[in-house]
């Protein structure tokens, strides 16, 4: 799939430098994903990963580059009108609130498009995931670990987002789980929305991904999809060590 | 003895009011304002100089009140804590409050004067009123109001639900679309303003003093810390308390040692629980 | 040297300069020295002079309260409860029962420092808001108890205070008298501004993580400032008092608080000279200008304010910043360079043959909240040896590099050093046990140069006492010079000389990553542990941390690196140990880590 028309892209982001303090941790990103799209980060702890999604939602300051969304410029708007836009962003750690009910967590879910919460999204949302609608008005404190995490996913979802970014899904969770949650995410794309994937379990995040990057030491590292990396030794030389044999990407242009 | 009790729930009451502005304030900003007994302050003496000064009626006036509350905790906001937040050093919003609330502090008196004055009578009421008198029955019943409000707030409206969502994952609750910046500044204004009408209420007991905030941010504060940060069950139960412990105290002892024992209670309760009867232990951070 | 004021210079050019920098300083002291002598014949007013010894006593107070405020950072607003009770211990004293002035004088610091110690003890845990409020509470109590014992004080009439004897009964007398005590205050603080106190202080104030890592005893530490700072606030009481000859509990407002607290904080934090300049500037400045004079404390909440928001680290340190930023080559990019012989030469140790105990931890568990952290994982860190130290995320590496450097404490298993266990010790004894650590994200004292922070590793070696270093004794200004001498090789050795001088704010992030190890290194230590010192750094600086590395472990450290850059640790290291979900899952030389299946499987998934 040729990755060069700019023109189909829902999320492009260009030159992308972020700095915490005087630490610049990402030089120069460039990526695209298309609207409908499963894309996929990898790339081991430390890459700068998490740091691409905050800065993509404004949660922290860019150093340099842009950022566009459906053709518009994002790059200094506030997390508010991105959520509005489209973009939801579901963080790493299952961070849900505790101190509200499941119910109340998702009704925020809505809260950028509905100040006071959209009641008739509720059922979608209970209805594709059975096991939190149960617990609908108890404290989310009473949820486990991995229920906790679906609820941070539902949370996003309920938003209607046309990208679903998903920092880390799996950390700390069931296999069980992992799968509930990416097959989710891949229904949902199957159905029109761009998810964009970051993640350290390697085998499960390629086996729904269209298209994938490689991130090491804060620069695209390859960029490919899932089939080429596999057949690739990338992988393991980013997370084991030793240099890649191929391809170092310069942006989202080149094929692998 | 009873009016004892009742004076003393009256104080506690106010006492609990401050702590639950307090609460308030730290919810969305975690910052501990200085300037949390000031607004008190300013409702009693622009509350009497609305009535007395400017012959306007109580209803006029405690609008009054509310409004001058309200633009104080906005402009707190602005200027102590929202330029502030950011920078790394974390005393900065100690300095800026405490900044502020001396300012306030000073210029109101310089403008109303030094010595406390009257609060002139809400409702109508003769000065023998006993238990009955209101200037014991308006701060437990505004201090009632507040719990309540808040309460209904957090729990029956989305923005407390914000609110609370803010107060536990600030980043989280910005990547689920709050306007933090636009969010605490209302919390500020909301605490200003529910302050501004606790000390319209209060004043007869206070009177309209300008020193009188100094006072109610320490005892307000050994309230929250006694009741437990962050909690209003805690701010309520630590304000009568302490309102209670500090009047009977003054009446079996004479009342040289109000702020001794004050500070006492305050230091017994963090020995046996450091986060306060009702407060969230903290994890170690590193 | 630590802020004084005056303008910084780069070190290579203040050693050459040496000689000539400290002889102009010590003409400029001589001159104000005589000045300050001469003041009396020098001003024409009565009442100036009056003003002038009124600062002087002020002086003693805030030097003493500078201590606690401006360097460790406890903001303490209720000071002036401990003037009170100077004043009052002086005028009982001296007046009531007609004992000699000087030894009220004694007895009144005495009081203060007693005071203080009972108010520190309890209000120095709490953490800053709740500190500022017991310190308020503080000064109000004091006025309590002084309206509550008429016959001994007064109550709310007030005392009269007898002046001092001759040669000091005159204005001029007084004067020179209070300008002996200011000058004591000054000396002492000085002495502790300029020593290795100082930089313990500041640690405390600046960064508390940093502080009890390199060991610092941080409530110990600012309790005895806090004490000092009480017997000063009581001498400045006596002092204070006898100049009015009259006091009533109206004397010791909130108000006057706030003027010593605001004097330190527009002043500068950190400095002897930015406070004391606060202070004249404080208590002339109503003088000069009547209309400031009615405004009063109104005036001192706007300063701070104007302070806090424009120039929060005070006027003082914001004039040297502003010089630092046009220095000639201050802005020069520079690659760190690390001198690795002179590096090598500097930590070499004779005795570290002897040594070949290990940095075990065994089978160490610790949960969180019923969720296992750390499930019997056991590591073994050799002297002589790298020791990567790697996991995806979640896997407990930071926890298990926190349970080594003492913050937590194992539910099961131990931590030893040989025969040593050091489960139970604190996070601030694993210097004095020859542990040492970097940190993820560094942390600096910004304001200091860069040799001021290596020499703050040197706490570790550094025996004396508050007191001594006060009064410069030959053991403080000894441990100093040594400090000094060993922090010098090692910012060379790091590639850090070209900088050396320069204030730790202005430096980009690898030279922070290099000065936190050869703040680390200052501390003598058997074993280092880096936690992600790669971070953020190029393929070049990374080269050079690795030599820097190398290094070490051929001065026989043991090395634990704790890495995410899993390409950086199997080519440095000796051995690999691999966690992951709080297990162990692989652990031995790198080729063995990197090729095991589980390992893999652990990294790529199943």
């Amino acid at each position: 799939m040729p990755r060069d028309d700019h023109g189909d892209a829902l999320l492009q982001v260009n030159d992308l430098h972020v700095a915490y303090g005087k630490a610049e941790v990402v030089h120069g990103v460039s990526f695209s994903v298309r609207a409908g799209e499963f894309a996929v980060v990898l790339g081991r702890n430390g890459a700068g990963k998490s740091t691409i999604l905050h800065a993509i939602s404004g949660l922290i300051p860019k150093k340099q580059g842009t950022v566009l969304l459906g053709g518009v410029d994002i790059t200094r708007s506030k997390p508010r009108s991105i959520v509005r836009g489209g973009a939801i962003q579901v963080l790493e750690g299952h961070r849900v609130f505790t101190s509200l009910s499941v119910e109340d967590n998702l009704l925020i879910g809505t809260y950028a498009q509905h100040p006071h919460g959209d009641r008739t999204k509720l059922d979608r949302i209970y209805d594709m995931f059975p096991e939190i609608a149960e617990k609908r008005h108890q404290s989310a404190t009473r949820l486990s670990g991995g229920q906790q995490q679906i609820l941070a996913v539902a949370q996003g979802l309920i938003g209607d987002p046309k990208l679903l970014i998903l920092d880390e899904p799996s950390a700390g969770l069931a296999p069980v789980v992992i799968d509930r949650i990416l097959t989710v995410a891949s229904t949902e794309c199957a159905r029109g929305m761009a998810v964009l994937l970051v993640e350290q379990l390697v085998d499960k995040a390629l086996r729904h991904a269209d298209f994938c990057y490689v991130v090491e030491t804060g620069r695209i590292a390859h960029a490919s999809t899932p089939t080429e990396l596999r057949n690739s030794d990338v992988l393991k030389h980013i997370y084991l060590g030793g240099k890649a044999a191929a391809t170092k990407v310069p942006g989202s242009d080149a094929r692998a | 003895m009873g009016t004892v009790l009742l004076s003393g729930l009256a104080i506690g009451a106010v006492y609990a009011s401050t702590a639950l502005v307090y609460n308030v304030m730290y919810s969305t900003s975690k910052v501990l304002s200085a300037t949390t007994g000031h607004i008190f302050m300013l409702g009693a003496v622009f509350g009497a100089w609305f009535i007395v000064g400017l012959g306007a009626p109580t209803i006029i006036a405690l609008v009054g009140a509310i409004v001058v509350g309200a633009a104080f905790g906005f402009a707190t906001e602005v200027v102590a804590i929202r330029r502030v937040l950011n920078r790394s050093d974390q005393h900065l919003w100690l300095l800026s409050t405490l900044a502020v609330a001396t300012i306030v502090q000073q210029a109101v008196g310089l403008w109303w004067g030094s010595e406390p004055k009257p609060f002139p009578r809400v409702l109508p009421q003769d000065f023998g009123a006993g238990a009955l008198d209101q200037k014991y029955w308006l701060p437990i019943f505004v201090m009632i109001a507040i719990a309540v409000g808040l309460d209904l707030f957090y729990r029956r409206t989305m923005y407390g639900k914000i609110f609370l969502a803010m107060s536990e994952d600030a980043f989280a609750a910005r990547a689920r679309g709050v306007a933090t910046d636009r969010v605490r500044a209302v919390s500020y204004l909301i605490s200003g303003a529910v302050g501004g009408a606790a000390g319209f209420a209060a004043g007869q007991l206070t009177f309209a003093y300008f020193a009188v905030g100094l006072a109610l941010t320490l005892n307000g504060f050994i309230a929250l810390a006694v009741g437990g940060l962050g909690s209003n069950v805690g701010a309520v139960i630590g304000g009568l308390a302490l309102g209670i412990l500090s009047t009977f105290a003054t009446y079996f002892f004479g009342g040289e040692y109000q702020q001794t024992i004050s500070i006492g209670l305050l230091l017994i309760v963090l020995l046996i629980k450091p986060e306060g009867l009702l407060g969230a232990r903290k994890i170690r951070p590193v | 040297m630590i802020a004084t004021g005056r303008p910084k210079r780069e070190y290579r050019s203040a050693q050459r300069e040496g000689t000539s920098v400290n002889a102009k300083k010590s003409i400029l002291l001589l001159l104000a020295g005589t000045g300050l002598i001469a003041l009396p014949f020098l001003v024409g007013d009565r009442y100036q002079l009056h003003l002038a010894t009124l600062i002087g006593a002020y002086w003693v107070l805030i030097a003493g309260l500078n201590l606690v405020t401006g360097f460790s950072g406890q903001l303490s607003v209720g000071h002036v409860g401990l003037l009170a009770i100077g004043a009052y211990a002086f005028a009982i004293v001296a007046g009531k029962l007609g004992m000699s002035p000087m030894i009220a004088v004694a007895v009144a610091g005495a009081m203060g420092g007693s005071l203080g110690l009972v108010l520190g003890l309890p209000a120095l845990r709490l953490p800053d808001f709740y500190f500022a409020m017991a310190t308020l509470a503080f000064g109000f109590m004091v006025t309590e108890f002084v309206l509550a014992h008429e016959q001994l004080t007064g109550g709310g009439i007030g005392i009269a205070v007898p002046g001092f004897p001759a040669p000091f009964d005159t204005q001029r007398g007084t004067y020179w008298l209070i300008l002996i005590f200011a000058a004591i205050a000054t000396f002492l603080t000085w002495n502790v501004a300029r020593l290795m106190w100082g930089r313990a202080l500041i640690s405390i104030r600046d960064s508390v993580v940093t502080a009890r890592a390199v060991g610092v005893p941080v409530y110990r530490a600012k309790l005895t400032v806090f004490v000092f700072s009480g017997v000063s606030a009581g001498v400045a009481g006596a002092l204070f008092a006898s100049l009015q000859s009259y006091i009533t509990p109206d004397t010791f407002v909130f108000d006057l608080g706030m003027f010593f607290f605001v004097s330190i904080i527009i002043g500068g934090r950190g400095s002897i000279l930015g406070p004391f300049v606060g202070t004249v500037v404080l208590t002339a400045l109503p003088e000069l200008a009547s209309p400031l004079a009615k405004l009063g404390t109104f005036f001192y909440g706007l300063l701070l304010l104007a302070v806090v928001l424009l120039v929060p680290e005070g006027v003082g340190a914001s004039v040297q910043k502003l010089i630092a930023r046009f220095r000639p080559g201050a802005r020069e990019s520079h690659v760190v360079t690390p001198d690795l012989a002179s590096l090598a030469s500097t930590i070499a140790r004779p005795d570290v043959d002897s040594r070949t105990e290990s940095l075990d931890a065994a089978a160490v568990s610790i949960a969180f909240g019923g969720i296992k952290a750390l499930d019997s994982v056991s590591l073994e860190l050799r002297p002589g040896e790298i020791h990567g130290l790697i996991g995806p995320n979640g896997s407990g590496k930071t926890t298990l590099l926190n349970l080594l450097s003492g913050y937590y404490q194992p539910n099961a298993g131990s931590v030893k050093v040989g025969a040593e266990n050091l489960s139970r010790e604190p996070v601030q004894r694993r210097p004095m046990l020859g542990i040492a650590r970097t940190f993820q994200k560094p942390r600096l004292l910004t304001p200091l140069t860069v040799l001021d922070n290596v020499m703050l590793g040197c706490w570790r070696d550094c025996k004396a006492g508050f007191l001594e270093t006060a009064f410069g004794l030959p053991r403080a200004r000894r441990e100093d010079r040594t400090a000094r001498q060993y922090a010098e090789k090692l910012v060379a050795g790091v590639g850090l000389a070209h900088a050396i001088g320069r204030r730790a704010s202005l430096l980009e992030h690898a030279e922070q990553r290099f000065l936190e190890i050869a703040r680390a290194l200052a501390a003598r230590p058997r074993f280092i542990m880096l936690d992600e010192p790669a971070g953020g750094l190029t393929d070049a600086e990374i080269k050079h941390l690795t030599d820097v590395i190398l290094v070490l472990r051929d001065a026989g450290l043991g090395v634990l690196l704790v890495e995410h850059h899993t390409d950086f640790v199997f080519r440095v290291c000796d051995r690999v140990t691999t966690l992951d979900l709080g297990k162990m899952i692989k652990h031995g030389p790198p080729a063995a880590v990197q090729a095991d299946p589980e390992v893999i499987r652990v990294y790529l998934g199943a």
